[in-house]
């Protein structure tokens, strides 16, 4: 495992060295995403709309911060990942358009795997349920978009200082940890299955 | 003038208002402290991991103790609330009474503590602000006897909730069933849930007594097992068998995938019988608090193995 400092905008051949397993901290900005604030952005974009952020070289965390107004700005309480499975189908898209890193938790599939190879970009993991930890490299909320949405579902762009540790997940090579580790789970939930079968039940 | 000072001292204290500032403590609580037993459960796990796995461990042992010395909670998703009342059948207040002073102390506790607000209605989609909406809280009312009220919380964080499930089955396959039910749930859903994971499985009842048993499950101190010799062996069963599916923390492997398993049980028909499981992610965030008709209030003190009540 090797590790890895970088600061957004995230560059094409720095993304591009990364592998599956690497430990990496990330400096600069990063845009939350989630539910309907992830389906809002995409329908902007294929309106042909000028996307909120600048997505050039940009890191997505899927996240929805618990966060609090404080005077005239927001402070972040605590903002650990939400699982990215459900964001995944506007993974591709938003890579295309410029994203180099996707942050979340959970397994992804196919789709983001292909752009990630494509484009040279990558999926990190952040450790689920760490919001504490996290929200401590949070420096400043940038601004906060789409707060109509209620606040888990908006979408924060905050400013972060060596945030992490984020783990790759996938890699621009397109390999992936968790289909890796999907195939050893699964291998081992037929043993457990047939150990089952053979039990006798009173 | 003492008159109406003596009125206002007593006033400024009725039931009504304890219920709500336990409600309100006790989502404190379990958010930024989670419970003791959870604490040490997570420390054991990391002593046995290794690899990612253990590095998961270290970032959630290190994320606790942020949480706990900033007073943050632990994770962002503070949940939807679930109440569990257990009331003496002599404790003064009326349940409508109960119920309002329980909404204040959350729409309270999303201000203070504070917490993300969570509740989004079901018919317009829009997020209600409060952790307060249509049925929410969902609040279990088991009526007893005596004069004490019991008010569990737990809050029940998106990631993990995800891989909940209810079924009926026949009843000869139940214990059967249940076992298929959770293998076949923590491996296909668990790298989404937040491993290391507390599992609770309601067994019998109708399908949606299951469900309930299985979060009620939840509520029991790690390492406490079920006080019938047949199904507490059957929960260290099935511990060992999730074990052996080794997602690991996080799902990355190199360590314990399932901390603990607690099953409760509960008549059911001939014909059918509810099973279901509840799956929940480390942080397993729960609190119960006793409440006196004077007043008094004692706190369930969490620990490996057990717990104590203690004055609040």
């Amino acid at each position: 495992m090797r590790k890895y400092f970088l600061r957004t905008p995230l560059r094409e051949d720095d993304v591009r060295r990364l592998r599956v397993g690497d430990k990496v901290y990330l400096s600069g900005r990063l845009f939350t995403l989630r539910d309907r604030g992830a389906r809002k952005l995409i329908e902007l974009l294929s309106s042909g709309g000028r996307p909120l952020v600048d997505l050039e070289g940009a890191a997505v965390y899927h996240a929805g911060p618990l966060a609090r107004r404080c005077g005239g700005s927001w402070e972040v309480i605590s903002a650990g990942p939400t699982t990215s499975t459900r964001m995944e189908r506007y993974d591709p898209e938003l890579i295309a358009c410029g994203v180099k890193a996707i942050i979340g938790k959970g397994r992804l599939l196919e789709g983001t795997r292909k752009a990630c190879r494509k484009h040279g970009a990558t999926y990190m993991i952040y450790p689920g349920g760490c919001g504490a930890l996290a929200a401590k490299s949070i420096k400043r909320v940038v601004s906060a978009h789409w707060l109509e949405l209620g606040i888990p579902e908006a979408i924060w762009v905050l400013e972060v200082e060596d945030f992490g540790p984020l783990y790759v997940a996938i890699d621009s090579e397109g390999r992936d940890l968790y289909l890796e580790r999907e195939e050893s789970v699964s291998k081992a939930r037929e043993k457990v299955l047939e150990e089952l079968r053979s039990r006798s039940y009173s | 003038m003492y008159l109406i000072w003596a009125e206002y001292l007593s006033d400024a204290t009725p039931l009504r208002k304890v219920v709500e500032d336990s409600v309100v403590e006790l989502l404190k609580y379990i958010n930024i402290a989670v419970g003791d037993d959870v604490v040490a459960s997570l420390r054991r796990v990391r002593d046995i991991s290794s690899g990612l796995g253990a590095e998961v461990m270290d970032a959630i042992l290190r994320n606790i103790e942020v949480g706990r010395s900033e007073g943050r909670p632990v994770c962002q998703d503070t949940g939807l609330v679930v109440v569990k009342v257990v009331i003496g059948d002599e404790f003064p207040l009326k349940l409508g009474e109960l119920r309002s002073s329980i909404i204040k102390g959350i729409t309270r506790a999303t201000e203070e503590v504070p917490l993300r607000p969570n509740a989004i209605d079901s018919i317009t989609g829009m997020n209600t602000g409060s952790n307060v909406g249509e049925k929410a809280p969902w609040i279990v009312v088991e009526p007893t006897e005596g004069d004490v009220l019991e008010l569990g919380i737990m809050v029940k964080g998106g990631g993990s909730e995800a891989a909940c499930r209810a079924l009926a089955v026949p009843p000869v396959r139940g214990l059967r069933a249940a076992a298929n039910l959770v293998v076949d749930v923590i491996a296909e859903y668990s790298f989404n849930t937040c491993p290391p994971l507390f599992v609770g499985v309601g067994l019998g009842g109708t399908v949606a007594t299951a469900a309930e048993i299985a979060y009620e499950a939840l509520f029991r101190p790690v390492g406490v097992r079920h006080w019938s010799r047949e199904i507490a062996e059957f929960e260290e069963y099935l511990l060992e068998l999730l074990n052996k599916l080794d997602v690991g923390p996080g799902g990355l492997g190199g360590g314990p995938t399932v901390i603990d398993v607690h099953i409760e049980t509960a008549a059911h028909h001939p014909a059918s019988m509810g099973v279901a499981v509840a799956v929940n992610c480390w942080a397993l965030r729960r609190g119960k608090v006793r409440i006196y008709p004077d007043g008094t209030t004692e706190f369930f003190k969490y620990s490996l193995g057990g717990g104590v009540w203690i004055r609040w």
